[in-house]
């Protein structure tokens, strides 16, 4: 009797330490897709449940609205995404998502007595996210509110605060704000600073338009 | 013991043996050879600025810095055809080496992902090096204000005595090594070879046999050959070496029988052709050489009684010192035809005592620093003129002057007399 008593308060110890956090489709427009894990792909409706090893796709002029936990991640259009992880562990939201490829824009919320770790993966870049706003395509990320811990495939990074916007070039050290705004000023120079209110998606279209290119420097040794 | 008496005199000739065979002696029968001091990634703690531009014809001029220099750079730019990257690296201003800045530059189309754009990085401008011959001694500035300052007489650089060093003229090589003429007229006569002006023991790399004192270097970046001109005899000469030339007794570039029965200066462009001045003949001032030795062309004649002092190449012009009597002015000639350029194509005037732009003393060599403009030492000696004149073209444009007549530091005593 004992040993049963101590297996219920075991398992009542641990969904408390591990509780899983709901994650949904909130809304959807246009061709948007669900993948279980081993299933095959199915069309996603508003209310439809996902959960960890699940991939959501978009099609062209397509984009789905997810809430994880107390978070909510809009899916633009023509991306790919898989939900890795989202669970509650000791007072933390474990968020992370793993961007194969397209674009997202996040609204990191918190709620009280938990902490969030909200991450997002590509495969050249990893952006850590505490409380904010932001919009990341793997590449390039935008912060419009909060802080995001953005960093290269070698884990060196940069701290992009509300208003920057940043870029990752192949192993290269995340771009700051003022390094993209100087190449920007070449086709608009109003866009050298950018004020809060600016609307942002102008400048993803002319990082859009950038060619990433390597200048290698030779001293003759 | 009897032997000690032997013993002592056998160490003290090897020691005189071993002085005398260092890098300064003419004499020594070992050749040194240099190792000549190339490119390479500067030290972050003399580097003051890294400044990348980029601009195209279909976009504005975009500039970005770095705070340390890097072998690489990862950015996004704008698509477009033709865009240029030039790379600037500006060195501190304590820094003694003679490199004030790097420069790198390219061109490329940028029409997709993965451009690799390369910049061979070369010496952008130099500080100024001054041969101070009476003062038997060579000077490093930052610039024309006087920033910088270094000095270093023969006996500073190891020459066993102070006058064995009589510094004429001076060049630099593609990294910023200093050639030196030396015109001392024993065995310390020659062209020297010194990485930067915080070395010591200058490297003796080209004199003649009959070790008459180097006047006038020019170092031919292209094919890596310094020329040296002397006199012997009544008779001028002009011999040459690879950088690393070994033996460094040189060749005889040309027969100087043909015209120019005194030679005054001496040039190279940037395709390895050669450029001589002279003066006190009929036939001409200037005369152009392939770097084998052929005549390609000579100056038309400017009447007899002139003198070229010495000769220069800035983009892509010939720039010549005229010093005869009162006839005192900088000219400027097409390097192809040994012409005057489009008037234009002269500057300043002889003055007494000259004190206003465009008065000149009396002209002697240009100094070799390659800072995009033209810098020339004035010297009348008599009249207590000891100066040097930076101009940026034959305009006259960005007058500047530093210097006065004396020993001591911002002074200068070049030479008592005409050369």
């Amino acid at each position: 009797m004992k040993k049963y008593i101590f297996t219920v308060i075991l398992l009542a110890l641990t969904s408390f330490l591990f509780a899983d956090i709901t994650a949904l489709v909130k809304d959807v427009s246009g061709k948007v897709e669900i993948m279980a894990p081993g299933g095959r792909w199915k069309k996603a409706t508003a209310g439809m449940k996902i959960e960890e090893g699940y991939f959501i796709s978009t099609g062209f002029r397509s984009e789905a609205v997810l809430e994880l936990g107390p978070s909510q991640v809009v899916v633009k259009q023509l991306t790919r995404m898989e939900l890795e992880e989202l669970i509650e562990k000791e007072g933390t939201v474990n968020t992370s998502l793993n961007l194969r490829v397209g674009k997202i824009k996040a609204e990191v919320r918190t709620t009280a007595g938990l902490r969030q770790n909200f991450r997002l993966t590509s495969p050249v870049s990893t952006a850590a996210v505490r409380g904010t706003s932001f919009e990341y395509d793997g590449v390039n990320l935008t912060v419009t509110e909060g802080t995001v811990v953005f960093t290269n495939i070698l884990g060196q990074g940069r701290s992009v605060q509300a208003g920057e916007i940043s870029k990752i070039l192949g192993a290269g050290l995340p771009q700051s704000s003022e390094e993209i705004s100087a190449l920007l000023a070449s086709t608009n120079p109003s866009t050298l600073t950018i004020p809060q209110d600016f609307d942002i998606s102008n400048i993803l279209d002319a990082l859009n338009n950038l060619a990433n290119i390597t200048i290698i420097l030779n001293w003759g040794e | 013991m009897k032997n000690i008496k032997f013993l002592i005199p056998a160490i003290a000739i090897l020691i005189i043996v071993s002085l005398y065979g260092c890098n300064l002696t003419a004499t020594s029968t070992k050749m040194v050879t240099p190792e000549i001091r190339v490119m390479g990634l500067p030290d972050p703690s003399i580097v003051e600025s890294v400044t990348l531009k980029i601009y195209g014809p279909d976009m504005d001029t975009v500039e970005v810095s770095y705070s340390i220099v890097p072998s690489i750079i990862n950015m996004a730019i704008p698509e477009g055809d033709d865009v240029t990257f030039k790379l600037t690296v500006g060195m501190s201003a304590a820094y003694t080496g003679t490199v004030a800045s790097y420069k790198g530059s390219a061109t490329a189309d940028i029409s997709s992902d993965g451009t690799v754009v390369t910049l061979n990085m070369s010496i952008g401008k130099t500080r100024i090096v001054i041969p101070d011959a009476n003062n038997n001694r060579i000077v490093q500035i930052n610039d024309m204000s006087g920033d910088g300052w270094l000095a270093k007489t023969g006996t500073d650089l190891g020459f066993p005595v102070v006058s064995n060093f009589k510094p004429y003229d001076v060049d630099f090589d593609q990294y910023g090594n200093i050639y030196i003429a030396n015109n001392n007229s024993g065995i310390y006569g020659g062209i020297y070879y010194l990485s930067s002006l915080t070395n010591t023991m200058p490297i003796k790399i080209l004199w003649n046999l009959t070790n008459s004192g180097m006047k006038a270097v020019s170092v031919d970046k292209r094919n890596n050959r310094v020329y040296g001109i002397y006199s012997n005899g009544g008779t001028e000469y002009v011999i040459y070496n690879s950088l690393l030339g070994n033996p460094a007794y040189g060749s005889a570039f040309v027969d100087f029988n043909d015209g120019l029965t005194i030679i005054n200066g001496i040039t190279v462009d940037g395709d390895g052709d050669v450029y001589i001045c002279g003066g006190f003949n009929s036939d001409g001032w200037i005369k152009k050489y392939d770097s084998s030795g052929t005549l390609i062309i000579t100056s038309p004649s400017f009447g007899t009684g002139n003198s070229v002092s010495d000769i220069t190449i800035l983009n892509d012009e010939l720039y010549a010192t005229i010093r005869y009597g009162t006839k005192v002015e900088i000219e400027k000639f097409n390097p192809d035809t040994l012409e005057h350029s489009a008037v234009p194509f002269s500057y300043g005037a002889y003055s007494a005592s000259p004190s206003a732009p465009g008065e000149f003393g009396s002209l002697y060599n240009f100094l070799a620093t390659m800072n995009d403009k033209l810098t020339v030492i004035d010297n009348l000696y008599d009249s207590g003129v000891a100066r040097l004149i930076s101009i940026e073209d034959i305009l006259g444009t960005g007058w500047k002057t530093y210097g006065t007549l004396g020993t001591n530091a911002g002074q200068f005593e070049f030479f008592d007399s005409g050369i």
